[in-house]
């Protein structure tokens, strides 16, 4: 969905569990959690917060 | 005269020697009401004002909602809510919320639009239950049943054509009701959903195109006005706000309309609804009756949507899940805001949110028609 990222909170290189939040983005003025699908280590972070992204977006990708 | 018969003629003509308990009482409510705004921040931007329009209207001698000939000797709230009596501030509302609302989930989705009209059963509830009290006339009873359309200003406009001594319990209900939709809704949800369906995950929307965009607010207007004339000025400003939002070329009346114009009408409606809370007319068996019916309508609104999304899932195989069909009372966005948090609480990575939008949006047309049904048969 299209929103605006708030927080990112990961750095590249940190590992993650299944569930854990990794960016929050305000979407229809309420701030939703985008959590970590699968356990894994942080590879690359894509947005900053204040970006604007649009559906379908990469926003961190996990190795 | 010694200073003691001026100290009590002083008191005689002061608000103390005219306060009734019926002001008294109208106080108390009217600060529980700002406790609420302030401390809970239970929709401050409209609970606010309409509580200390309320304060003000009940302050004895003061005269703010005196009604005087010629107009302009009037109280200063009584010639602002002039804005109220005429409909202008429910229209120019409406306004601001087309150019706030995005229709692309729901022309994405058309289904959605089932949904949102599913979801407007709750003012068809209410409406026969106030009509079996016999407390109300029928057109009375059709504007608390449009509480249930969880939409502030189409209940004003309703209440202001079908019950004008009863606006202000049904603005008051409502709006209170609107900013408890996230401790009414998710209940009921629960009660009627099973966890696979809650789990089910929607598939992306696809994307809307600008024409589509354009086309869709000219032809609701079109469609929905000729079938029930008397919705058009609730639509017709409602899709004017939208298309200045997708047309793309009038940002600023977009933005104005979005921000400055939507805050001025919402100081100038919330204060003078408030303000029609006399004591004298609110403290009445009437507005039991009005607060325990919005609840009703309420809870039925949410149960028709849900039972809708509910057939629908199984109709189409699980590929809806029945929690979007709550969103379809029109309270934008809390209601798809509720769909969402319900949802991720099932499965944190799914993404309710967009496809709520669909009946929530829905959901306002589908208000807005009901409003005119009911205008066009008690009007």
């Amino acid at each position: 969905m299209p929103g605006k990222i708030l927080n990112i909170k990961v750095a590249p290189g940190q590992a993650v569990k299944y569930g854990e939040t990794v960016v929050v983005m305000e979407a229809m003025k309420m701030e939703t959690e985008i959590v970590a699908p699968a356990d894994g280590t942080v590879a690359q972070v894509l947005v900053k917060s204040g970006d604007s992204v649009d559906t379908g977006a990469a926003l961190v990708t996990l190795g | 005269m010694n200073f003691f018969e001026i100290l009590s003629e002083l008191l005689a003509q002061s608000g103390f020697a005219a306060l009734t308990w019926r002001n008294c009482v109208m106080f108390v409510i009217s600060f529980i009401l700002l406790y609420l705004a302030i401390k809970k921040q239970f929709e401050p931007l409209l609970l606010l004002p309409i509580a200390f329009g309320m304060f003000l209207a009940n302050l004895p001698l003061a005269g703010l909602m005196t009604e005087t000939e010629p107009w302009y000797e009037q109280g200063v709230l009584r010639i602002i809510y002039g804005g109220v009596k005429s409909s202008l501030f429910p229209c120019l509302i409406f306004m601001a919320v087309g150019a706030m609302t995005d229709f692309g989930p729901l022309i994405a989705n058309p289904v959605s639009l089932l949904l949102g009209a599913a979801a407007q059963f709750g003012i068809y509830v209410a409406f026969m239950l106030a009509n079996a009290t016999g407390l109300f006339t029928p057109g009375e009873a059709a504007a608390i049943g449009i509480i249930g359309g969880a939409d502030g200003p189409t209940a004003i406009y309703v209440a202001n054509n079908l019950a004008p001594d009863l606006v202000a319990p049904i603005a008051v209900a409502a709006y209170s009701y609107m900013a408890l939709i996230p401790l009414i809704q998710p209940p009921i949800m629960k009660l009627l959903t099973t966890k696979k369906e809650r789990l089910c995950v929607m598939k992306q929307l696809r994307k809307v195109s600008k024409v589509e965009k354009v086309v869709f607010p000219v032809f609701v207007v079109l469609f929905c006005s000729l079938l029930l004339p008397s919705v058009a000025p609730l639509l017709g400003m409602l899709m004017l706000g939208n298309l200045f939002r997708e047309a793309g070329v009038v940002e600023r009346l977009s933005d104005t309309a979005q921000n400055a114009l939507c805050n001025i009408v919402t100081i100038m409606l919330g204060t003078t609804v408030g303000a029609t809370a006399d004591g004298e007319l609110f403290l009445r068996v009437q507005t039991i009756a009005i607060i325990a019916m919005g609840l009703l309508a309420f809870a039925f609104a949410t149960v028709g949507g849900v039972l809708l999304g509910k057939l629908l899932y199984y109709i189409t195989g699980g590929k809806i899940n029945p929690l979007i069909g709550s969103a379809g009372v029109s309270a934008v966005p809390m209601a798809a805001r509720v769909s969402q948090t319900v949802g991720s609480k099932e499965n944190p990575t799914n993404f309710l949110l967009m496809h709520a939008m669909g009946p929530n949006v829905a959901g306002v047309i589908g208000s807005a028609v009901a409003a005119g049904f009911f205008m066009l048969v008690f009007g």
